[in-house]
């Protein structure tokens, strides 16, 4: 079977999205489970309170903004 | 098992296998639904949570994770629908900076022309104005009314594809000062109308200039504008209709009528 799923959460269920990806917070940041940081396409470091989501293609993590949105699409063309 | 295999054996779950597709599942703390429907609990959500554990560790996931704020974003702006190879074509003309707010109007265009919800569509829209406050109207404008498939996109080629000045010159011209177009929205004014007009009838290149109005209200606005204009010989007053989402568009053109002596 062909086709993309896209899985979309919100606040109240971010934690149980963030633990199935084995990913926590370091202070205000997401760390994985060697301790690295997690960064969107553009290196910034991101805050539990911004985790966007994760996108195909290598995992690339997101904030909660529609210019890492548009930074993903740019990049895919 | 591959996670579209493992979706479908969710109840109430609608997924149509006989073509490529996109499924859209939202995950809440103790519920899964789709499109506004619940069709899980947490047996569900342990399922799709298994999943994306057992892909952790790889270089890539199975399907997309985000944020429900950014998802019309996301997949209005990946819509298969968008002519990649126009797009491509402006990437290699224009800086980035340019083209983001170029996708995010594309994708507002692609929800109207979807019919999406006016939630979705009036979401998108503001994020437009907010993240691009001067130019993104007016891409969005010149996107819905042509002028990038007219204008903008053959200019391109005519000046050879280079990465010089000319094409990016004209495209920051154009959305600066559309020298041939005007479009009408709820605040603008009969006076700024008619001011506009007169701007670009002093261009003495222009052939024609068309003004642009979507609904009732706007389309008096501007005929209301029209009506101030001194008709000479010099120019032709034509107009056109055509439907739009659930409306009107009326398009006045002004000809201007060359070598009057």
């Amino acid at each position: 079977m062909k086709g993309e799923v896209i899985i979309s959460f919100d606040d109240s269920s971010k934690d149980l999205i963030l633990d199935s990806l084995g990913l926590k917070k370091d202070k205000d940041f997401l760390i994985d489970s060697k301790g690295n940081s997690i960064k969107n396409s553009r290196n910034e470091k991101i805050k539990h309170s911004e985790f966007g989501g994760v996108l195909q293609g290598s995992k690339i993590f997101i904030k909660n903004d529609v210019d890492d949105v548009l930074e993903y699409v740019y990049n895919q063309i | 098992m591959d996670i579209l295999t493992l979706l479908s054996s969710i109840p109430g779950l609608k997924i149509d296998c006989s073509k490529n597709t996109t499924v859209n599942i939202h995950v809440g703390r103790d519920y899964i639904s789709q499109n506004g429907k619940r069709i899980g609990g947490e047996q569900e959500i342990e399922k799709i949570l298994d999943e994306i554990k057992k892909s952790k560790n790889n270089d890539s996931l199975p399907l997309q994770i985000i944020n429900k704020d950014q998802e019309k974003e996301l997949s209005q702006t990946e819509n298969k629908s968008l002519k990649n190879s126009e797009i491509k074509l402006l990437k290699d003309n224009l800086p980035k900076e340019e083209i983001k707010p170029i996708l995010l109007a594309k994708a507002i265009h692609n929800s109207i022309l979807k019919k999406e919800t006016k939630e979705t569509i009036n979401k998108l829209l503001e994020t437009l104005e907010n993240k691009y406050p001067k130019k993104g109207k007016r891409i969005l404008n010149l996107l819905t009314a042509g002028y990038f498939d007219e204008l903008i996109i053959p200019m391109i080629n005519l000046c050879n594809g280079n990465k010089n000045k000319n094409f990016k010159e004209f495209y920051l011209k154009s959305i600066d000062f559309h020298p041939t177009a005007i479009f009408v929205n709820k605040d603008t004014t009969t006076h700024q109308i008619h001011t506009e007009i007169k701007k670009r009838l002093k261009q003495k290149t222009i052939p024609q200039i068309k003004i642009h109005a979507i609904g009732t209200q706007n389309i008096q606005t501007k005929n209301n504008a029209i009506k101030l204009l001194d008709v000479d010989s010099k120019i032709e007053i034509n107009q056109t209709k055509r439907p739009n989402l659930n409306t009107i568009e009326e398009i006045t053109i002004i000809k201007v009528i060359k070598n009057f002596e």
